[in-house]
């Protein structure tokens, strides 16, 4: 009898612990959360059937980024009017396009050349690049549609951003790039809205991973190509920490680091993971042997800008120039005020090429 | 032979302390019921329309103004405001001369005067409105705590004439009388023991209040629905999984004046019912093409005939369900 009742009450103990316990873990925070929690195993709910066929990979949205999306677009990776200020961008403007009377006729900035084509059907993203179709630029083949599990691993492994490693998740020959991310909560005022004081902070790779698909682009023997993981030298650091604005140089190397330009710094990912580092609110401009990469002028995501530029390009005066413009059609006050994350340029400054190469 | 009759006695107890443990464990996990089942009929009547065709709407944010059952709806692609009839006929619209600003959500008084939260970057503001939709003068908030100095709500829920407004990244809210006087506080993330640094990860799904002025939200991420009295008193309910009356990724919550629950799955893409025990009656909608089916169904709201409104994804506007509670059914055990 008495073992009897210890063994209920241990049992009654351990049922209590398991009623009151909730999930330790955030949704893939640290790994890969429940399968069921996306997928459907055998294409039914309740007994029913799902009358539309599952997305890809028996998940439960149309597609996977539709299945991202419905948490992260909250957090400001898709938006309703281009508030996600994030460090990769919001995926809002793919869906917009802009067009005004230029030189030489009707001049337009199509939305489908802004981003990352990324198909979202349940999130009314379906705009394939009509130049490129599937075909990165620089690249050597056709890479299909794009999806969020292209370049992220949903299942939580890999870095804080959870970029796909090389071939361990993916066919990619080169590995996630060595950076230290901000939270995901990118709309304006939360904790991952990116200004110079508060931004990702890149190590070194991002290039080398960008050329996973864009394989061209990172090909020093083409002399047509930017350079791009390289040494800044002392030059063209020297030019970056100078530079205040168009016409005006004598900056502070202390605070010459531009958000919308940013570098690779060769810290090391033990560098970052110390819980001193401070890389994310940095101010200090590039050194001789930062690095210029791909996302020194373009964003992962989407911009308002065509190729994803990080400023508009075309534009002579980005006040001025850069497109949109209210005038423009399809152009609303909020696209206008969010092109450029709200930061404040003077009234003639010229491309941000001249950060760097100071021909203003 | 002694040793023999103890070590058999001993068996014969662990025996009977496996088989209760195993009853209580189904009883626990929902596997048995025992008297009255509730059953729940759910029927899709429309989608809210104009006098042309269904409205394709994604991802709107919904109001319900209980006194007239009318239907605000918050497009956040045309910045505008539009009302529907109890029928689901636009009737009305506005805010879409920007003149509101970037509306985040709207409430409505008692005596009809429409309040818009209005939200620019680190800053909110109420904006009073008359029945045309008219902004008239900004609601200021009083006698806020010193917490709450950096509060910015971006939720609003108005009733029995006190005013709930949800700073929904920050965790907290704050409850004022309807001329905005602070009178309660609440800091959810310290009420569930969230860790500091945990608190930008973890945020509010759905939002809304219930007849009793008990707070109800979800935290998608924990898999977890919550209800908090006035005096700050906190329950949880909800498990991860895709089984049916399980979470996957909970949005919008609402209870019916029976004290039912209503919860928005959007990975799922149903509405799960669960009783004011939280026990789980019935989830319906599902992934389809269907007018009943839903894609993405996230806010939704609860209007005094127990239709419950739907807002999804995909240009599905917002589909309108009648919520029936036939006589209950008496059963046997699972």
């Amino acid at each position: 009898m008495k073992v009897f009742k210890l063994g209920l009450v241990v049992m009654a103990a351990a049922l209590i612990s398991l009623a009151l316990s909730a999930p330790a873990m955030a949704f893939h925070d640290d790994g890969v959360a429940e399968c069921a929690g996306c997928h459907t195993m055998h294409n039914s709910q309740g007994g029913d059937v799902v009358t539309l066929t599952p997305g890809s990979h028996l998940l439960k949205m149309s597609d996977p980024s539709s299945t991202c999306l419905s948490c992260h677009a909250g957090y400001g990776q898709l938006t309703a009017n281009g508030s996600g200020y994030g460090s990769a961008g919001d995926f809002y403007w793919l869906t917009k396009t802009y067009s005004w009377a230029g030189h030489h006729g009707t001049s337009s900035s199509e939305g489908d050349s802004h981003g990352h084509n990324i198909i979202a059907e349940d999130f009314d993203l379906f705009f394939p690049d009509a130049v490129l179709g599937t075909f990165p630029p620089g690249g050597s083949g056709d890479v299909g549609e794009l999806a969020c599990t292209s370049c992220h691993d949903p299942h939580g492994t890999g870095d804080g951003v959870l970029l796909l490693w090389g071939s361990e998740k993916s066919n990619f020959g080169d590995d996630a790039p060595v950076l230290k991310g901000l939270s995901r909560r990118t709309v304006i005022g939360e904790s991952g809205q990116v200004s110079d004081t508060n931004h990702v902070a890149y190590g070194s790779g991002a290039s080398a991973w960008c050329a996973n698909c864009h394989t061209d682009m990172a090909d020093d023997t083409l002399t047509t190509m930017h350079p791009v993981d390289r040494n800044l030298g002392s030059t063209i650091s020297g030019n970056y920490n100078d530079y205040v604005s168009t016409g005006v140089m004598g900056g502070d190397p202390n605070t010459a680091r531009w958000e919308v330009v940013p570098f690779e710094t060769n810290q090391t990912q033990a560098d970052f993971d110390d819980p001193l580092d401070e890389s994310n609110s940095s101010t200090v401009g590039p050194t001789s042997a930062s690095k210029v990469m791909c996302m020194t002028c373009h964003r992962a995501h989407a911009t308002a800008f065509p190729d994803i530029g990080r400023w508009d390009f075309g534009a002579t005066f980005l006040v001025e120039d850069s497109h949109p413009l209210i005038t423009d059609v399809g152009a609303t006050a909020d696209d206008v005020a969010n092109k450029y994350y709200g930061k404040t340029f003077t009234a003639d400054q010229r491309s941000l090429c001249n950060k760097c190469h100071v021909q203003d | 032979m002694k040793n023999r009759l103890n070590k058999e006695v001993f068996i014969l107890a662990v025996r009977k302390s496996i088989f209760i443990g195993i009853l209580v464990c189904s009883m626990l996990w929902g596997g048995v019921s025992i008297g009255a089942m509730t059953r729940v009929d759910t029927v899709f009547l429309y989608t809210l329309s104009n006098f042309n065709s269904p409205i394709p709407l994604s991802r709107a944010k919904i109001h319900v103004d209980d006194q007239k059952n009318e239907i605000y709806v918050l497009d956040a692609r045309e910045k505008d405001i539009r009302i529907f009839n109890e029928t689901g006929m636009e009737i009305y619209r506005f805010g879409d001369d920007g003149s509101l600003g970037a509306i985040v959500d709207v409430a409505v008084k008692n005596d009809g005067s429409i309040m818009v939260l209005s939200k620019n970057g680190l800053k909110s503001a109420i904006i009073l409105c008359n029945y045309r939709g008219e902004p008239l003068s900004e609601l200021a908030l009083k006698n806020l705590p010193p917490d709450f100095l950096n509060f910015v709500p971006d939720r609003m829920a108005y009733r029995e004439g006190r005013l709930y407004l949800l700073d929904s990244s920050g965790m907290r809210v704050a409850v004022t009388d309807s001329n905005g006087f602070f009178e309660n506080g609440y800091d959810i993330a310290a009420l569930l023991e969230i860790e500091e640094k945990k608190r930008d990860d973890t945020d509010i799904g759905g939002f809304s209040v219930d007849r009793e002025g008990n707070m109800l939200f979800t935290i998608p991420v924990l898999f977890l629905a919550y209800t908090l009295s006035p005096d700050g008193k906190i329950k949880a309910f909800g498990v991860p999984g895709g089984a049916p009356g399980k979470f996957n990724l909970v949005g919008g919550i609402v209870a019916d004046d029976k004290g039912n629950y209503y919860v928005a799955d959007r990975l799922k893409c149903a509405i799960l019912i669960f009783d004011k025990n939280f026990r789980f009656l019935k989830e319906f909608g599902y992934r389809g093409p269907r007018p009943d089916n839903l894609i993405g169904p996230d806010n939704i709201v609860l209007d005094s005939q127990d239709r419950l409104y739907v807002s999804q994804g995909r240009n599905r506007g917002i589909s309108v369900f009648k919520i029936n509670f036939p006589q209950s059914e008496t059963s046997g055990t699972n």
